[in-house]
């Protein structure tokens, strides 16, 4: 009787299986035997989350010239595992000719996915990979260009300052978390609300304010002609202890117009935020402006802990 | 007469004969294209299968059919179809591809995954029968290189 091995599967299967392991199991198994080793540098996600280092860097290279020398078929029977769909750069410097080596060898038609972090972007790199991706996530990456996110699904952003988007007609989901630091400008609003407006859904917004200035009104009045935007959920996280600001939530409302917010901030700061939501809800009637916000059913719902929150509806 | 079951014959590589329901034969992909481009006459030669495994193959099949069967059931069944030698489970692995079995194959190879994860290169060497064929050098070389993934 021929001895069962698991070694006398079609390399084809185990890349099938391959293809479920994490990008380090994967490395561990190739290990086991030459058909592992071989069937491991076929795996679907390339992910690179191992600490960084001049190493590690290199060690980078390496895998993307095995793509490269490898030659990874496009569709091989059961699976079509061999092409790249997901790519997880964290930690590394992504150039335009390192992608462009890997669009010579890997059918980057299949990357769907796309997940940088901590990752300095140079010029072109989004560009050339933009138009077949479907979710992408970026967070804390520096030297990020206008994203064209007209074919993309879901857009998940995390950083230091608002991305600029070019249109979104499919974006289905859009999430922002945006640390603040520095004092606001009228600008900062305006930019905000025009990034929001480009969405068609309704985006989940998450702000981080760490200081709080005054925010002129007249100079965010003159900004028009940017549609509204529909945010579903602002969250917003006050940290500063100082100062009340009054203003600071006609301008955050006006470049978010959330159907609902939840503000976490130290008490003194919140009392002065409702004391502003009543005086805008009176003011409704007599300025336009302040009547565009539709604040007329606005409730307020304390949540009794450490933190407060309020909700508007 | 056209309502009435029809039955498939299926032939393994040993010469035994399984007499299926059609309407469960064709959870094999492989299966269905044949009887849809109607190149079936009489008995359906599976080359690459066995008996023993055609058996556990069936076993799955009609459980799977089964009317009114729970999730939990199913999950329970599933369990303990799994729990077996590696050189059946590699057999099942062969035969669910060859058949085209999509939800079976990505089944088995969720087990042989699961029996991976968390061992050593030289466990799953032993549990699976995998002959290492690298030079000492050469797998030296590869841990070395691998090395971050094993630290």
């Amino acid at each position: 009787m021929e001895k069962a091995t698991i070694d006398i599967l079609p390399k084809c299967l185990i890349e099938k299986i391959i293809s479920y392991l994490s990008f380090e199991d994967a490395a561990k198994m190739s290990i086991l035997s030459k058909t592992w080793l071989r069937s491991r540098f076929t795996h679907p996600n390339i992910e690179f989350t191992y600490p960084y280092s001049r190493r590690n860097l290199e060690l980078m290279d390496t895998i993307m010239n095995r793509y490269t020398e490898e030659k990874i078929p496009i569709d091989n029977g059961v699976t079509n595992c061999n092409s790249l769909r997901k790519l997880s750069p964290t930690r590394v410097k992504l150039e335009e000719d390192m992608l462009q080596t890997l669009l010579n060898c890997c059918p980057l038609i299949n990357l769907k996915s796309l997940d940088i972090s901590h990752t300095k972007i140079c010029d072109g790199f989004l560009h050339n990979i933009i138009s077949a991706l479907k979710d992408l996530k970026i967070q804390f990456c520096k030297g990020e260009e206008e994203i064209d996110s007209s074919n993309l699904e879901s857009l998940e952003y995390m950083g230091y300052k608002i991305p600029k988007l070019k249109i979104a007609r499919q974006l289905k989901h859009l999430k922002i978390n945006h640390y603040c630091s520095g004092s606001l400008k009228t600008a900062w609003f305006y930019n905000l609300r025009k990034f929001l407006s480009n969405s068609t859904s309704c985006p989940q917004v998450s702000l981080w304010f760490s200081q709080c200035n005054e925010i002129n009104l007249t100079d965010l009045q003159l900004h028009h002609g940017v549609a509204t935007p529909k945010v579903d959920v602002l969250n917003v996280n006050c940290t500063w202890r100082n100062g009340e600001c009054p203003t600071f939530l006609d301008a955050l409302l006006w470049s978010c117009h959330p159907r609902r917010g939840n503000i976490i901030s130290t008490s003194a700061t919140f009392k002065c935020f409702i004391n502003r939501l009543i005086y805008m809800k009176n003011l409704c009637q007599y300025s336009p402006w302040h009547g565009q916000l539709e604040l007329k059913g606005a409730q307020v719902y304390i949540f009794d802990d450490n933190t407060r929150r309020v909700g508007f509806l | 007469m056209s309502s009435s079951t029809k039955f498939l014959t299926l032939k393994t590589c040993d010469d035994k004969k399984f007499v299926l329901d059609e309407a469960i034969a064709v959870r094999s992909q492989t299966i269905k294209n044949m009887v849809e481009d109607d190149c079936v006459s009489n008995v359906i030669p599976l080359p690459n299968v066995d008996s023993k495994t055609m058996t556990k193959v069936i076993e799955y099949w009609k459980k799977h059919s089964e009317e009114g069967i729970s999730k939990d059931m199913l999950m329970d069944f599933d369990k303990a179809f799994v729990k077996v030698h590696h050189s059946i489970l590699h057999a099942l692995i062969l035969a669910a591809n060859f058949l085209n079995d999509k939800e079976m194959l990505d089944m088995m190879c969720q087990e042989v995954v699961d029996r991976i994860k968390g061992k050593t290169p030289e466990e799953i060497r032993k549990e699976f029968d995998i002959k290492n064929d690298f030079t000492p050098e050469e797998e030296e070389e590869i841990r070395k290189e691998n090395a971050w993934a094993f630290e």
